[in-house]
């Protein structure tokens, strides 16, 4: 068999496998439309890509172009994977959106549909609804996390060429080291220049998140800090100047790292917590343009009690008080005074306020001549009855007897009327 | 561990020793041992003061490593209020805790050379008590237990806004002081019943505590109402709210207790009665506590904290009543009433009817409070009773008080004839006729109303003509009248006193009456727009901004006029507190003694016109003049006057 024929057989062979023995991935279609809503037919043969990654992590590229309708299409894409549309016009790539097929057999989508926009310099249709710091204290640094969100109201893209002015301008801190990004690159638009981060868009309709990340030196201090928290080069120190357009929203965090934080106009919010992380925050509202918000930051002595020698030497001393204090009466066991039963010293008493109150009611006209007549027999009854009975506590012994003691110690014999080590009456 | 947390485990050592050497004193007959506990519980309020020391300097030197610092504390914040460490759990328990050392500490000053059976048991009953709280303090809401290491704050989260008003500076401790003041009296209580010497002097050695109780119980809940009226911004100053009625209960059962207690030191009866009241009192502080503080009922202001503590506090409540009730149980046979009731028509019968509408009262709203836990618990849904509930069942029974207010001192002790009474009777019934027809003429109609305004001036006349009489018997000694009076008010100092006291009851009645006429109305005006409403004129102005460090939000500029007189420019506001993200309504209020013009900014349109609400209170000020008389009248009793010892002599 000659090689041309082995070669032929093969290639048919080859062929033939792509048919009796398919493709173990299904082949999914996406299909939508482009919309320029200002311009019509301004969708037409307009660029359309497609990016997509398989679940082995197969990158898969496609272009198309538009039908005249704006219609799009892509054929016999690999599923299970996931794929990022955008269309590319005037120079500017408008994100369409992401559709996944998680299964081989996924269903098939309904039509991706978004639009494009022409590009306009005009910036005013641009307000920031954010503005975003968080700082944190690495070991040897800074870590200054700083973003800007940005939203464009009108149906258009705000764009300029590089060689024009910044549409808008984000000040970093002085002395802040590389600025780190995602993918090595700065977001698009983005330029930095002396410090500053120099927005040129595109800012399409709707809001855009500009983050920027970047180390500071920490030396310790902490003018350092302040310094790094002015976002222009020509205010003074420990201010915000903000550039246009005006802030909707100032939002400040600081990782507690032992500052006080005096946030002038900013208002003091509740402290937020990330993990272990407590970030001291500071929100302003409607910041105009070209105010100045100064921020005084100090450091504060650690939060800490009296030394701990200091706190054992002092509880020790208490301790040892207290001990001698209620073990000296136990220890020297000495029998202490301790006064007659007053049960009927009460009792007398009782009887005799009972007596003024009969005799007032009698007096404020509540009581005739024969009922306080009764009464006071009753109650004179009562009185000599109990004094019968406090004669006889002082000659028996009753429990109330037991514990009496002469005020100097002595215990008397029951029937004593005199103490028989002092002297005194009992 | 800090000084605060040592010295707070010593007291706890200290505590345990002090209970044990009274027991010892007294199994062993002997006094040094007695005087050792008395000296620990010297130690114990010593070491318990530094423990609260302690706290202080942690909150004044902003130790935010410590979470109790941290949650109620904030580096701007007045050092006044720096100081309310009662504005969190943790620190109102050790305030507890202090306090409670703290009496134990001058019932031992005080008792030095008196009552030594008791004071033993006494001491016992009152470490017991501390050693619950210190564990509680120490274990389970500890204010000094430290952040983790890496979660300290710079600053902390500061003091509700709601609770920083001068009220609250002194509401909480007021309230304190009632709720724990009644455990001296308890404890004395329970050191008669173990020891058997049930007479009267347990009570007369507590009688200045449980008034002194009863009083700043009174006053922090006055406080409580009054802060809620200013501050909260819902037009009331009492809505039967659980944490409400948590501190009016035991309040009631000590106000029954007051007058109940007499007829035992009178006649020598309602001895089983006068225990059990002191023991219900104080068992009613702890379980308002546990109320307060456990989540068990919802409430606007408690301070909700499940788990641990709540199971403790509420064993600990269950223990209290058990024990209380088994020593009751043992000593009935001493509790035997000396005497009878010699007639129904006596102060003693009064008083004892007055007992039973206190009981009436507290018992409704006992169960009025935890009808949502027993719903819950028989049918597993969660009903909320509200306030027409209490108003239904309290309007009458307060009413029957009211009427017993001025019944009671116009009838003798023991019995009184029907001669005397109609002739007592005549006057205040001719003024509670009076004062019907003159509601009547001012378009009053109402029964309850006209029922609440007669039975005051009823009352009112009572107490006028008791201190006539007394003048006038006096004065048949040949006294002046103004000579008359003060010695009236010297020799009779409990009793006149008593109808100061009385007198303050009768103002405040007057203005829960009032509330019968409230008024409530709702409308959205422009600027410029005048608003009419029951006589008065109120023109919205404008609405500025209100900006603050730690707030925002937005005052309202209102012009009130009455019958086309300018009374003033009321400013309501409106504000959201950053830190703590909670809104706040303040209202403002035009007040006179007829009633208060009340209102509040509920919301501001984006045309610039505001939703207003208005409330017409009508005589709620008599309800604040009544406080300031229950102050005087309390004043009154407290005070110890050198002739009452003359008037013993006299006699």
């Amino acid at each position: 068999m000659s090689a041309t024929r082995i070669t032929a057989l093969a290639l048919a062979a080859l062929l033939a496998s792509g048919t009796l023995f398919p493709s173990s991935a299904n082949a999914v279609e996406i299909r939508g439309k482009v919309i320029h809503p200002t311009r019509p037919g301004g969708a037409a043969d307009i660029e359309v890509r497609l990016l997509g990654l398989t679940e082995d992590e197969e990158p898969i590229r496609a272009d198309t172009r538009t039908d005249g309708d704006g219609n799009y299409r892509f054929e016999d894409l690999p599923a299970p994977a996931t794929y990022l549309i955008a269309a590319s016009y005037d120079g500017i790539s408008f994100p369409g959106g992401t559709l996944s097929f998680p299964e081989a057999d996924s269903p098939p989508k309904p039509p991706l549909t978004f639009h494009i926009y022409d590009r306009t310099a005009d910036p005013s249709s641009l307000t920031a609804p954010s503005l975003r710091w968080i700082v944190e204290r690495e070991a040897d640094s800074y870590r200054v996390a700083q973003s800007i969100a940005v939203h464009n109201s009108r149906s258009g893209v705000v764009v300029v060429d590089e060689a024009a002015a910044p549409l808008l301008r984000m000040p970093l801190a002085p002395a802040h080291g590389e600025v780190r990004t995602a993918f090595g690159r700065l977001p698009e638009g983005v330029t930095i220049r002396d410090g500053i981060a120099e927005l040129r868009g595109p800012f399409l309709p709707g809001e855009r998140e500009i983050r920027l990340s970047y180390d500071l030196p920490a030396d310790g201090d902490l003018q350092t800090v302040i310094g790094a928290l002015q976002p222009t080069a020509t205010n003074g120190g420990g201010a915000w100047e903000l550039g246009a357009p005006r802030i909707e929203r100032l939002e400040l965090y600081l990782k507690d790292f032992g500052i006080a934080v005096d946030g002038g106009d900013l208002y003091p919010a509740r402290p937020v917590r990330d993990g272990d992380v407590t970030y001291l925050s500071f929100l302003g509202f409607e910041l105009e343009p070209g105010t100045r918000y100064p921020i005084r930051i100090t450091p504060l002595p650690p939060s800490s009690g009296p030394p701990t020698w200091a706190s054992i030497l002092l509880i020790s001393l208490l301790a040892g008080g207290s001990l001698y204090l209620v073990g000296r009466p136990v220890a020297a066991g000495s029998a202490e005074r301790v006064e007659v039963s007053e049960v009927a010293d009460v009792e007398k008493r009782a009887l005799r306020d009972a007596l003024a109150d009969l005799d007032f009611d009698f007096e404020t006209g509540k009581l005739s001549v024969q009922d306080r007549d009764r009464l006071r027999g009753e109650l004179k009854r009562e009185a000599v009855r109990s004094l019968a009975r406090r004669r006889r506590a002082v000659t028996t012994e009753s429990p109330a007897v037991r514990a009496i003691l002469c005020k100097c110690g002595h215990r008397p014999r029951p029937g004593d009327r005199f103490c028989a080590a002092c002297g005194k009456s009992l | 561990m800090t000084l605060g947390e040592y010295s707070l485990f010593l007291a706890l050592f200290f505590c345990v020793y002090a209970a044990v050497a009274a027991v010892i004193s007294v199994a062993r007959d002997a006094p040094h041992w007695l005087r050792s506990a008395e000296r620990g519980v010297i130690a114990v309020f010593a070491l318990l003061s530094m423990s609260m020391i302690g706290l202080w300097a942690a909150l004044l030197g902003d130790r935010f490593d410590l979470a109790f610092v941290a949650q109620i504390s904030a580096r701007e914040q007045p050092w006044l209020f720096k100081m309310a460490l009662w504005g969190g759990q943790d620190g109102s328990m050790l305030l507890w805790t202090w306090m409670l050392a703290l009496m134990s500490f001058l019932v031992i000053r005080q008792n030095r050379d008196r009552n030594r059976r008791l004071i033993p048991w006494v001491i016992v009953s009152m470490m017991a008590n501390i050693a619950f709280f210190g564990v509680l303090v120490a274990f389970v809401s500890n204010p000094f237990e430290a952040l983790p290491p890496g979660h300290a704050y710079s600053s902390g989260n500061g003091m509700n806004p709601l609770l920083q008003h001068p009220a609250m500076l002194i509401h909480p401790p007021i309230l304190y002081v009632g709720l724990i003041g009644f455990a001296v009296p308890f404890s004395f209580a329970a050191a008669a019943l173990i020891t058997g010497e049930l007479g009267q002097n347990w009570f007369r050695a507590t009688r200045r505590w449980t008034l002194t109780a009863w009083f700043f119980l009174g006053i922090g809940i006055m406080l409580g109402g009054r802060w809620a009226y200013e501050v909260l911004g819902w037009g009331g100053y009492w809505a039967w709210d659980p944490v409400e009625n948590a501190s009016l209960m035991p309040w009631l059962a000590a106000t029954a207790f007051l007058h109940s207690v007499m007829i035992q030191e009178k006649r020598g009866m309602l001895k089983i009665w006068n225990v059990t009241l002191i023991g219900l009192t104080y068992s009613l502080c702890v379980f308002g506590t546990f109320l307060t503080r456990s989540g068990v009922v919802q409430s606007v202001h408690s301070f909700a904290n499940a788990g641990w503590f709540g199971t403790l506090f509420l064993v600990y409540v269950g223990v209290l009543i058990v024990v209380f009730a088994g020593l009751v149980l043992w000593r009935l046979p001493l509790l035997r009433s000396e005497n009878k009731l010699d007639s129904v028509i006596s102060r003693e019968a009064s008083f004892l009817l007055n007992n039973y509408a206190f009981m009436a009262l507290l018992s409704i709203i006992f169960f009025g409070t935890l009808y949502p836990v027993f719903s819950e618990a028989l049918t597993g849904v969660r009903v909320q009773i509200g306030p027409p509930f209490f108003r239904q069942f309290a309007g009458p029974l307060a009413l029957f008080l009211l009427f017993l207010t001025g019944v009671g001192p116009l009838i003798a002790w023991r019995r009184a004839t029907w001669v005397n009474l109609r002739k007592s009777f005549l006057w205040p019934a001719a003024f509670a006729l009076a004062a019907v027809a003159i509601a009547w003429a001012v378009g009053v109609r109402r029964f309850w109303p006209c029922a609440f305004f007669a039975l005051c001036a009823f009352s009112a006349a009572t107490i006028l003509e008791e201190y006539q009489r007394g003048i006038r018997a006096r004065m048949r000694r040949g006294e002046s009248v103004g000579r008359a009076f003060l010695e009236l008010m010297r020799r009779n100092q409990r009793r006149y006193a008593g109808y100061v006291v009385h007198l303050a009851v009768l103002l405040m009645f007057v203005g829960f009456a009032g509330a019968g006429f409230n008024l409530e109305e709702t409308k959205l005006l422009a600027p410029g727009q005048v608003w009419s409403l029951n006589g008065y004129d109120l023109e919205y102005r404008l609405t500025r901004q209100v900006t603050h460090p730690h707030y925002a939000g937005a005052v309202a500029r209102l012009a009130l006029s009455k019958d086309g007189r300018p009374v003033g420019i009321l400013t309501p506001q409106k504000r959201m507190y950053f830190q703590q993200e909670q809104p706040a309504t303040i209202p403002a209020v035009s007040s006179t003694l007829r009633e208060d013009f009340y209102v509040i900014l509920v919301g501001l349109e984006e045309d610039r016109s505001v939703a207003l609400k208005v409330y017409i209170n009508p005589l709620v000020n008599w309800i604040w003049i009544g406080g300031f008389v229950f102050v005087i009248g309390n004043t009154l009793l407290l005070w110890r006057l050198p002739e009452r010892r003359a008037r013993r002599s006299e006699s």
